[in-house]
C-alpha cells in the first residue's frame, strides 16, 4: 500500500512538472507566433522629426445647424392661447401609490438657474451649442399654481458638450444639494451626453418568490449591480405593455423570470430562465461575466474573419437558454473605437479602465486550478483508474 | 426459467476472468514499470491538448425600423384638452414615455395633462415628476443623432404649432438618411423626411427637442453567433 502511495506520489510531483513545463513552452510558442503576426501593427521606431512637426491642415466645418426660428421655440405648441395654470391637476408623483418615479437627487458643480421669466440661464461660452439637463426639485408638495411650480433650486446642473465652464456657473442661493444614488444615465459635468451602451440586460419577473430574489440579486449583489449598472436595464412583468407588444413571442409567460442579456443591437450573449438560474447571485454575474467575454471573443472573431455569415438568423428561446459555447479567452484586448468595434462596458471608476470583460478576464486570472470542469474530470478518471489498476495488479 | 442470481460472486468471479485477460496484455505489451510510464503520461497530458472550438458568426437581421419602434398599438393619439386646446405635446411625451418603458408614468401623464405647452412648461412639468432629461433649443442635429444612437428618440418641434415623437434617423437601401416621426394626429405609422430638409424644417419650427434619460428598451434579441 505505502509502495502504491509513494508510486502515486510520484506520478502526481512528475505530472505537475511536465504540465508546468508543457505549458510554458505552450505559451512561449504561442505568444512568439502571435507577436510576429502583429509586428505590422506597432508603430514605426524612427519617426522623422520633420513629420511630426507638421500640422495637419483642416477641412472646412460643414454648417451642422441652420438658423433657428427662436419665435417658435416657445410657443404655445397646439394652441392660439398662452398656457395658464398648465400645472393644474391631480398629477401627485410623490404620494402616488401607482408605480415609483426615477427620484433622483445629485449636486454638480456647474449650475443653471431659472430666471423669473421661466428661461434657464446657463453659463456658457457657447450657448447656441448646449445642450441642458436640469433637475429642479421642488419643495413643496405638486401641484400648484404656475409661480409656486417653479421650483426652489435644490440641485441644478449644467450640461454643455465641451462648453461647461463651472467657475463662471451661477450657483443657487437655496439651500445644499441632498445627495442621493444617482441615475447612471446623467451626464457628468463637463463631459459629453451619456454614450450609447453597449450591452442590454432584460429581467423578466412576475410575482414568483424566485422573480422576488431574483431583482434583489441586482439590488444587493455588487457584481450584479456593476453589471446593472453598465447596460441599458430594463425589466419587463407578464402585463406590461411593451413586453406583450414586442417580446412575449420571444421569452414567453412560462419562462419567468428570466435574465437576458444582448448586445445593444440584440445581438445575444446569455439568457436564463427559471430552471436554468443558478442558485446564487454570485453564480449568475459570473455566467453573465463569463458570457460576455465570450460574446466579446465572438464579435472580435467575426471581425477577424469577415462577416462569415452562413444562414439567416432566428432567436430560439428554449435553445439558447443554456448556450453553451467555448472560446479561448484573449489575453490581448485592444482598444477600438470603429463602428464595428465590440461594444465595451465603461470604467466602472475614475481611476483606471476596468470594464466587465476585464473583470471577467481577472476571474480567470485569479483561477486555482487552469483547468475546465471537462479536464477535471479527465484527472480524475485517469487517477481513479490507475489507482484500481494498481490495485488490481498487486492483488 | 431461473436466472443466474448476479451477486458479489459473479463479479468476482468475472474480475478474475479481466485480470487474467490483463495480465496476458501484459505479457504482450511489457512489464508493469512500462504500463505506469504509460499511465504517467497520460496523465501528464491530460488537459494539454485544447479542444479547438470555432465560432461561427451568424448575419445581423436588419435593423429595426424606425429605431425607437414604438409598436402601433401603443401609439398614443392626440386629444383635446379642458380648454379646447389641442395636447400634442403631451401625447408626444406620452409615447415617448412608452417607448422607455415608463408606462405607470406615461399612464398618470395622459391621465393629468392636456391643452396646448410650451418648452418651459413641458420642462417644469419633467421636473416636478423628478425625471431627468436632456434638451436643446437650437436645433442641433447632432442632438437628434445622439438620441437615434442610444435608441432613446425624442419629442421635438415638428410642424406649426405641433410636437411630434422623433424615432430615430434611418437609412434607406441607397444611404439616403430620413427622420422617423411619430405624429400623435396620425398614429399608427410612422412619417419619414429626408434628413436635411427634416433639420431646416426642425429649426424653422424651434428647434427644440428633449429627451428623458431613461434607458431605452430592451432590443429585439437574435442569435449571433454559434458554435459549429
Amino acid at each position: 500500500m505505502n509502495k502504491i502511495s509513494i508510486d502515486i506520489t510520484f506520478g502526481l510531483i512528475c505530472l505537475v512538472v511536465v504540465h508546468a513545463i508543457a505549458i510554458g513552452i505552450t505559451q512561449a510558442t504561442v505568444e512568439t507566433k502571435f507577436a510576429q503576426s502583429q509586428s505590422h501593427l506597432a508603430p514605426p521606431v524612427n519617426i522623422p522629426r520633420a513629420d511630426l512637426e507638421k500640422t495637419i491642415e483642416k477641412l472646412p466645418q460643414p454648417l451642422t445647424a441652420p438658423p433657428v426660428n427662436r419665435a417658435a421655440t416657445e410657443e404655445v405648441k397646439q394652441a392660439g392661447g398662452t398656457c395658464i395654470n398648465c400645472n393644474e391637476g391631480a398629477f401627485d408623483p410623490v404620494s402616488s401609490p401607482i408605480g415609483e418615479f426615477n427620484a433622483v437627487a445629485k449636486s454638480f458643480n456647474a449650475a443653471i438657474v431659472r430666471q423669473s421669466d421661466g428661461s434657464y440661464y446657463c453659463s456658457l461660452r457657447d450657448p447656441a451649442s448646449v445642450w441642458v439637463s436640469t433637475r429642479l426639485r421642488s419643495t413643496h408638495a405638486f401641484p400648484g399654481p404656475l409661480e409656486n411650480a417653479a421650483p426652489r433650486i435644490q440641485a441644478e446642473m449644467v450640461q454643455g458638450v465641451l462648453y461647461a465652464t463651472p467657475e463662471v456657473a451661477k450657483t443657487p442661493s437655496s439651500p445644499s444639494p441632498s445627495l442621493a444614488p444617482g441615475n447612471p444615465n446623467r451626464p457628468a459635468v463637463g463631459g459629453s451626453l451619456p454614450k450609447a451602451k453597449g450591452f442590454d440586460l432584460a429581467l423578466y419577473l412576475d410575482g414568483s418568490p424566485r422573480s422576488k430574489e431574483l431583482k434583489r440579486w441586482f439590488e444587493t449583489n455588487e457584481d450584479l449591480i456593476f453589471i446593472k449598472s453598465n447596460c441599458n436595464y430594463q425589466e419587463y412583468t407578464p402585463d406590461n405593455p411593451l413586453y406583450k407588444t414586442r417580446f412575449a413571442s420571444v421569452v414567453g409567460v412560462h419562462n419567468f423570470p428570466a435574465v437576458v442579456l444582448t448586445f445593444a443591437d440584440g445581438g445575444h450573449i446569455h439568457a436564463a430562465a427559471e430552471g436554468m438560474l443558478p442558485s446564487t447571485a454570485a453564480t449568475l454575474a459570473g455566467d453573465l461575466f463569463y458570457y460576455a467575454n465570450l460574446g466579446r471573443e465572438a464579435k472580435e472573431r467575426a471581425r477577424e474573419t469577415g462577416s462569415g455569415v452562413l444562414k439567416t438568423s432566428s432567436y430560439n428561446w428554449d435553445k439558447l437558454i443554456s448556450p453553451q459555447m467555448r472560446l479561448e479567452a484573449s489575453e490581448s484586448p485592444e482598444e477600438c473605437n470603429g463602428p464595428n468595434c465590440t461594444p465595451r462596458f465603461p470604467s466602472a471608476s475614475s481611476d483606471h479602465a476596468e470594464s466587465l470583460l476585464d473583470r471577467a478576464r481577472a476571474r480567470q486570472k485569479e483561477a486555482v486550478l487552469w483547468a475546465n470542469p471537462g479536464e477535471v474530470l479527465v484527472f480524475a478518471l485517469i487517477a481513479v483508474a490507475g489507482f484500481l489498476l494498481f490495485r488490481l495488479m498487486r492483488s | 426459467m431461473l436466472q443466474k442470481p448476479i451477486g458479489p460472486l459473479y463479479f468476482q468471479r468475472n474480475l478474475k476472468v479481466l485480470r487474467r485477460a490483463w495480465l496476458a496484455f501484459l505479457d504482450r505489451v511489457g512489464d508493469v514499470n512500462s504500463l505506469r510510464l504509460f499511465v504517467l503520461a497520460a496523465l501528464c497530458l491530460a488537459g494539454c491538448i485544447d479542444q479547438p472550438v470555432s465560432v461561427k458568426p451568424l448575419p445581423a437581421p436588419s435593423p429595426e425600423v424606425p429605431v425607437c419602434n414604438l409598436p402601433a398599438e401603443l401609439h398614443q393619439r392626440n386629444k383635446l384638452g379642458p380648454k379646447g386646446q389641442g395636447s400634442c405635446v403631451h401625447a408626444s411625451t406620452v409615447n415617448h414615455l412608452r417607448w422607455l418603458n415608463k408606462y405607470d408614468l406615461a399612464a398618470r401623464w395622459w391621465e393629468t395633462y392636456g391643452d396646448g405647452e410650451t418648452a418651459s412648461g413641458i420642462r417644469s412639468k419633467l421636473d416636478a415628476a423628478k425625471a431627468d432629461f436632456v434638451y436643446t433649443e437650437n436645433a442641433d442635429p447632432t442632438f437628434l443623432d445622439w438620441a437615434s444612437r442610444t435608441r432613446r428618440g425624442a419629442i421635438i418641434w415638428w410642424k406649426a404649432s405641433h410636437c411630434c415623437t422623433f424615432e430615430g434617423f434611418v437609412k434607406d437601401e441607397n444611404g439616403r438618411e430620413f427622420a422617423a416621426i411619430l405624429d400623435n394626429n396620425n398614429p399608427g405609422r410612422f412619417e419619414y423626411t429626408e434628413r436635411e430638409q427634416f433639420i431646416r424644417g426642425w429649426a424653422g419650427f424651434g428647434g427644440f427637442a428633449l429627451t428623458v434619460l431613461e434607458d431605452p428598451p430592451s432590443p429585439l434579441p437574435w442569435l449571433s453567433y454559434e458554435v459549429q
